[in-house]
């Protein structure tokens, strides 16, 4: 079919005119984009040009995802050769931009991500752009274990910056060790030991891909007990339901401790670890961070006497001094499935109680739940206990008293009848 | 009396390396000494510190993996070793004739009062001559008491910590909260009077410094019985046999009876 009708020459001219332009325009570029990279190469694969030329490893780009992509495909700022500035940075957004990443997030996001927006504010080359975590030349897909991007390196990826400490102070940014406490971590472990490759939280799946943000966004990603749950489901579950969970998910409010606020995070350790927030030896502790916090408290109408009063018990004794049996808080209250102690499914509930004693005293009756738990001596609340402890305490001062008395007269009566005798 | 007189004083008077004696602790009882005080150096050893855990000291105990364990076997031990020595000291004061004459004189009367007021006015310089006594003094009988109080006390409120389902039965467990404040108060006092009553008394006060030796060997010097147990002294002479009662009055220069008479108290 022939675009001129031969029935309007001037019309016809004119087409042709246009289309001869519109041709010859279309082709002067892509003649341009046609440019092959043999014209790159004689450049930059010229060791006698290296001094003043930036040199390209061609089998590195031959074995990259990009080895069917000729150099003009990402430079695209080339104008004509020879060119003298160096080109600019190559923008990679303008194929992938749309593109969902692993998440689900199209890769765009990362211009409103943390790293994006240190880009725009001229952050200078400390500023993660694509390159410095999917590489130059060599860029390979995030299944190639060779990849920067594969699951089983992206923590030693995002170290090279934040183990960076001329980085990471430059730029305030909060952690400043975090693939450290990473690489000690349950999860870290998890991966870089066990090899655990799908299931090992690596630094992504809590912060995010090309979205991530700065932990002073609000509820950033790796701080939501959502988070957690893609991976621990059932516990999320759990949690949700407590005390602790309805108010921090669903009522948003912060007071109420999320996962991380008992767990730690980039240094998570299981519960069995020495040293673990959530161990035996430290739930107090971290139980404390907040329940002896008498401002806090007071909003829920909670004592915040909970720690000083458990302290004060057997339990607490033998807990501080190391004993690994003795009841701490999560032994009584339960740790994910915490409930006030009105809900008949907390394990301190009147109902419960017995079941909930029983687990170390088999056996126990009725009788064994009679009293107040949380009871210090040394407070009035005590009632009966704290008169009977001053009153013994009176009682040691009074003998004390006696002792040194009897002991002084003593000593005085020898040491005159010493004097006498001379 | 009778029964008394048939474990006389000829009993006590030992000789040993060409010396008289008396005998102030049998074997039985020595024995039941030493149960009792490592009993209770363990116990206070792994009792105290509970009642300053928070302290860098008690910490410190502490800091091996397990110790805490290991304390509540040592103390459990300790307080059955005691509550045996208790339950045989119990038959011994009963049943044995050196246990049971023992008690008898152990019994309190007006007189320690008195000796103890007495006492106290002569070492303020108050009175000339202290308050004469018999086997044991108000001092000894004193501390027996507080001994078998303490242990009846602290036995009894242990047995419930110990087993506190099976107290639970006899009474609601807030007693529990009450028994362990009074557990942990009757061992400070236990201590004190340990630490300071006796220790003074008995073993580091000047004139026995640093330890008295009667704990080992049960022989107590006559001087030793004379100056401070005068009336057990004077005792033993009226019941012993003359021939054995002038060989003590010799041993201790007392050929001259008038000499007897003098009380010499002190020794420098």
């Amino acid at each position: 079919m022939s675009l001129t009708t031969g029935k309007h020459p001037a019309t016809d001219r004119l087409l042709i005119l246009t289309a001869v332009l519109v041709l010859a325009v279309a082709s002067g570029a892509s003649l341009f984009a046609a440019l092959p990279d043999k014209a790159c190469l004689e450049c930059h694969v010229a060791p006698e040009k290296a001094a003043a030329t930036p040199q390209v490893d061609t089998a590195l780009i031959g074995s990259s995802a990009h080895k069917a992509l000729k150099c003009v495909d990402c430079h695209m700022d080339l104008e004509g050769l020879p060119h003298a500035a160096p080109l600019k940075p190559v923008g990679c957004l303008s194929c992938h931009g749309e593109r969902l990443d692993n998440r689900g997030q199209t890769i765009e996001k990362y211009r409103d991500s943390v790293h994006g927006r240190a880009k725009e504010m001229k952050m200078g080359e400390d500023a993660a752009t694509c390159v410095d975590c999917h590489g130059k030349h060599g860029i390979l897909g995030h299944l190639d274990p060779q990849s920067l991007v594969y699951r089983g390196n992206i923590p030693r990826t995002c170290s090279r910056c934040h183990e960076n400490n001329q980085v990471v102070i430059k730029h305030d940014i909060r952690m400043e060790r975090p693939y450290l406490e990473y690489e000690q971590s349950v999860h870290g472990k998890a991966l870089l030991k066990d090899g655990l490759l799908q299931v090992a939280a690596i630094c992504t799946d809590c912060h995010g891909v090309h979205d991530i943000q700065s932990h002073t966004a609000e509820r950033p990603m790796a701080s939501q007990p959502q988070t957690c749950g893609k991976c621990h489901i059932a516990v999320y579950e759990t949690y949700h339901s407590s005390i602790h969970g309805r108010l921090h998910i669903d009522e948003n409010n912060l007071d109420s401790p999320g996962c991380t606020d008992c767990h730690g995070e980039h240094g998570i350790q299981s519960p069995t670890t020495a040293g673990a927030p959530t161990s035996a030896a430290n739930i107090p502790k971290t139980c404390a961070s907040c329940h002896a916090d008498a401002t806090r408290m007071a909003k829920y109408d909670i004592e915040s006497d909970r720690l000083s009063t458990y302290k004060q018990s057997f339990h607490g004794v033998a807990q501080g001094l190391g004993s690994e049996n003795a009841a701490n808080c999560a032994s009584c209250h339960g740790y994910h499935d915490v409930y006030a102690p009105s809900d008949p499914r907390s394990m301190v509930n009147p109902q419960n109680m017995l079941e909930t004693c029983g687990k170390c005293h088999p056996k126990a009756t009725a009788n064994f739940l009679a009293g107040k738990i949380h009871v210090n001596p040394e407070q009035k609340s005590a009632g009966a206990i704290y008169y009977l402890r001053k009153s013994l305490v009176w009682l040691v001062y009074a003998t004390v008293a006696f002792l040194v008395f009897w002991v002084g007269i003593d000593l005085s009566r020898r040491w005159r009848k010493r004097e006498k005798t001379k | 009396m009778s029964a008394m007189k048939s474990y006389g004083f000829e009993k006590r008077l030992v000789e040993f390396e060409g010396k008289l004696y008396y005998e102030r602790f049998s074997k039985a009882q020595r024995l039941q000494h030493i149960f009792l005080l490592t009993s209770f150096t363990l116990l206070i050893l792994t009792g105290i510190p509970l009642l300053f855990p928070d302290t860098w000291v008690v910490r410190t105990m502490f800091w091996l993996r397990g110790s805490f364990t290991l304390r509540g076997i040592i103390h459990r031990t300790a307080a059955v070793t005691l509550l045996g020595v208790s339950v045989y000291h119990v038959f011994f004061c009963l049943f044995s004739a050196r246990g049971n004459r023992d008690l008898r004189e152990m019994i309190l009367s007006k007189k320690d009062l008195i000796d103890m007021y007495s006492m106290i006015l002569y070492n303020l310089g108050r009175q000339e001559g202290h308050p004469q006594s018999g086997r044991f003094n108000f001092i000894e009988k004193f501390e027996y008491y507080a001994v078998v109080w303490g242990s009846g006390v602290m036995l009894a409120t242990g047995a419930a910590l110990w087993f506190p389902v099976h107290a639970t039965i006899l009474f609601p467990r807030w007693v529990l909260d009450i028994i362990r404040v009074i557990h942990g108060f009757e061992a400070i006092l236990a201590f004190l009077a340990i630490i300071i009553w006796h220790m003074y008394n008995v073993h580091l006060n000047p004139e026995v410094f640093p330890m008295s030796r009667v704990w080992l060997n049960g022989r107590m010097e006559l001087d030793f019985l004379r100056r401070h147990h005068r009336l057990e002294y004077e005792r033993m002479l009226a019941e012993l046999p003359p021939d054995k009662a002038l060989q003590v009055r010799r041993q201790l220069g007392e050929e001259n009876p008038a000499a007897s008479q003098t009380p010499e108290m002190e020794s420098a």
